[in-house]
């Protein structure tokens, strides 16, 4: 089980398999309570959203579209989207952008390296390399779900300002990883 | 508010890629992208950018016992037994067709290499091999055995919209027919139930109408 493809695993749970189960909870765990801590900063209410990511998985697997990306982006962004939510009712702290921005833009050990996806490290690169204030309001609202209103009230700025911080991140990290697969191609 | 122009949507689409804009302007940009094709293609470069976002957080290990508490979180939301049968073997196949397409549209980018293989479980055998044509991989096939045995496969292979039959082999004979399938410019992924012949089986091939062999695989034994 620990060697087959990610797309053949998710098939192997939807079947219903329980050893496929055990072995997706086990490749995409750490994944998982990653985004869940990330965006809210405690431990246990990302292990309840790691836990309803997987329930999702195991119960919605047959709607993944591969053509929209892998699994692993899939099941991470459940984990995202569920983890917003509860941070809008539940989050006691409000996590500190700056702080966030760091844990997304820094090198991670070569043990996380080699579980996380190779676009992952590109993305790092491409995102230490914005102004800071511009990568503060791309992780707000790429990773907290924060609308533009809400960074602009969180930040002091007016809401035109974080639109343009915004939009000027995207169109930077666009083209950084547009550049770099040319390179690549 | 009307909806928004084409122009509009280019500057309104990293923040509705990113989930930024609030519900109405949401909801506006939405109702364009749904009838304009190039907004879509827009916001789908935006969304790579959104996901790859995602990948950049960090791992980080649960506290020790989560994987027996998820488990029994999901034993939890299993329906009962009697209503599990049509409805779920439907979903069963769905996400399998899903994973054989997932796997296709890998081969495609030709950042993975399929070959033939065998995982055994407790609950049954997993086996796949990759479908070629004029040898070249133009997809993948599973059959899984168990108490509920099928066939599901993913293939990309020419052009146009055709309809192949695909077949089950016992060395290079065939021994059943699982069922036909339809090609949409050239691709499709399919799975069906497979027949109780199945623990002879050496490999699968895809014919069209005029009997030509389309693709051929042989499973992981």
């Amino acid at each position: 089980m620990d060697t087959l493809p990610d797309e053949s695993l998710l098939v192997a749970m939807a079947r219903g398999d329980d050893e496929a189960t055990v072995a997706f909870i086990r490749r995409f765990q750490g994944r998982v309570f990653g985004v869940a801590v990330a965006v809210l900063g405690d431990s246990g209410l990302a292990e309840d959203v790691a836990q309803q990511t997987f329930e999702r998985a195991w119960r919605h697997g047959a709607t993944f579209d591969p053509r929209r990306g892998s699994v692993g982006t899939w099941v991470a962004t459940i984990a995202r989207n569920l983890a917003i939510d509860v941070s809008r009712t539940r989050r006691p702290q409000p996590v500190d952008p700056s702080e966030l921005l760091l844990l997304c833009s820094s090198r991670h050990n070569p043990e996380d390296q080699a579980m996380s996806v190779a676009t992952g490290e590109r993305m790092r690169v491409a995102l230490k390399a914005l102004p800071a204030e511009q990568g503060r309001a791309v992780v707000l609202a790429g990773l907290v779900g924060m609308t533009a209103s809400e960074i602009a009230a969180a930040e002091g700025i007016p809401l035109g300002t974080a639109k343009t911080r915004i939009r000027t991140a995207m169109s930077r990290l666009r083209l950084a990883l547009e550049s770099e697969r040319s390179t690549r191609a | 508010m009307p909806e928004p122009t084409c122009n509009q949507l280019r500057s309104l689409a990293p923040e509705l890629a990113l989930g930024a804009l609030d519900g109405r302007e949401r909801a506006e940009a939405l109702a364009h992208v749904s009838g304009c094709q190039a907004c879509r293609e827009e916001l789908r470069r935006h969304t790579e950018v959104a996901d790859e976002l995602i990948a950049t957080v960090p791992s980080v290990e649960p506290p020790a016992g989560f994987e027996t508490r998820t488990l029994e979180r999901i034993a939890r939301s299993r329906p009962p037994a009697a209503v599990r049968g049509p409805r779920r073997r439907r979903a069963m196949l769905a996400a399998a067709a899903a994973a054989a397409a997932a796997a296709v549209v890998a081969i495609a980018a030709g950042s993975v290499g399929y070959d033939a293989g065998t995982h055994r479980t407790h609950q049954g055998v997993l086996r796949h091999g990759t479908l070629v044509s004029d040898g070249r991989p133009v997809g993948v096939a599973y059959l899984y055995g168990g108490t509920a045995p099928f066939v599901y496969m993913g293939v990309s292979v020419g052009a146009g919209d055709d309809r192949v039959t695909c077949e089950l082999e016992a060395g290079h004979r065939v021994v059943a027919t699982v069922g036909t399938f339809s090609l949409t410019d050239g691709s499709g992924w399919w799975g069906a139930p497979a027949p109780a012949v199945q623990s002879g089986i050496t490999g699968a091939r895809l014919v069209d109408a005029a009997g030509t062999v389309v693709a051929e695989t042989t499973f992981g034994s």
